[in-house]
């Protein structure tokens, strides 16, 4: 069985007609939500962006309000779309990661996040994939072995693969 | 709010006062040799972390959405992703995916 993380960006992505949408709607129609975790400071990313677009005039306020309330409907308030605390051993064990990697505090908590749960689904033969569409955060988790998805380039097709071969495999 | 409610109220944080105190207590003990490496510890750690909170989020929201004054029905993904096409946002712009990481970037 698959799980898959959603870092802000492709979080966002259900929300908006972006490039890589399509690509979200398709995990967000097809996987279970108890399949589908996110760190819990993705979710003020998230907020924070549309914020920035409402006090910039680039989204109306009924627009933003719209967006918050699906937002919480779909991610914040389904207790089977996990979210992942930010914890101070989390904090320090991510800390060799952004100096390896040269990666920010928020992206390396993710992929010590994705590190440790990956190990936890591979033993009990699951895996963990991050979908992300910030570039240096996939070289990154790529390079520590974590299966990854851009939505922004990845095809569809790929996708469907991944989730029927999930079906496939009685999961 | 009632006398007996206040008190049922005020004994229920005190339990989970209690329970809190107790998940931080077991996350300090040695490892329970169940996981095959320190780092899997810590992702189930993370794992049941966030299943225990899993109706935290919620209760928090709610709060912060009447603070903000949102109130309102969700009207569906992707019928949002069509308003934001009506509103004439360019899907090639990925401006909202690009400020997340421009923001962590900051």
């Amino acid at each position: 069985m698959l799980f898959y993380y959603l870092d802000a960006n492709a979080l966002a992505k259900a929300y908006v007609n972006e490039k890589g949408s399509d690509a979200v709607n398709l995990l967000f129609d097809h996987v279970p939500t108890t399949q589908l975790l996110t760190l819990i400071v993705n979710l003020s990313e998230t907020i924070s962006i549309f914020v920035r677009k409402k006090n910039g005039g680039v989204i109306s306020r009924s627009l933003y309000q719209q967006v918050l309330l699906d937002f919480k409907s779909d991610v914040i308030d389904n207790p089977d779309f996990l979210k992942i605390s930010v914890k101070d051993n989390l904090v320090y064990d991510s800390m060799p990661l952004i100096e390896k990697h040269s990666i920010n505090a928020t992206d390396a908590m993710i992929l010590q996040s994705c590190l440790n749960i990956a190990e936890v689904k591979r033993n009990s033969g699951n895996d963990l994939v991050l979908a992300t569409s910030d570039r240096r955060l996939q070289t990154a988790a790529e390079a520590e072995g974590i299966r990854t998805i851009n939505p922004e380039v990845v095809s569809l097709e790929k996708i469907e693969r991944l989730i029927q071969s999930e079906a496939g495999n009685g999961n | 709010m009632s006398t007996e409610l206040l008190e049922l109220n005020q004994r229920v944080e005190h339990l989970e006062s209690v329970v809190g105190r107790i998940f931080d207590i077991l996350d300090e003990k040695p490892l329970p040799r169940i996981y095959s490496s320190p780092s899997a510890e810590r992702g189930a750690q993370l794992l049941a972390e966030a299943q225990r909170n899993a109706h935290k989020a919620k209760e928090h929201f709610d709060r912060l959405f009447k603070l903000w004054g949102i109130t309102g029905k969700p009207i569906g993904r992707k019928n949002l992703q069509k308003l934001f096409k009506e509103a004439g946002f360019d899907e090639s712009d990925n401006q909202f995916a690009r400020g997340i990481i421009e923001m962590r970037e900051e």
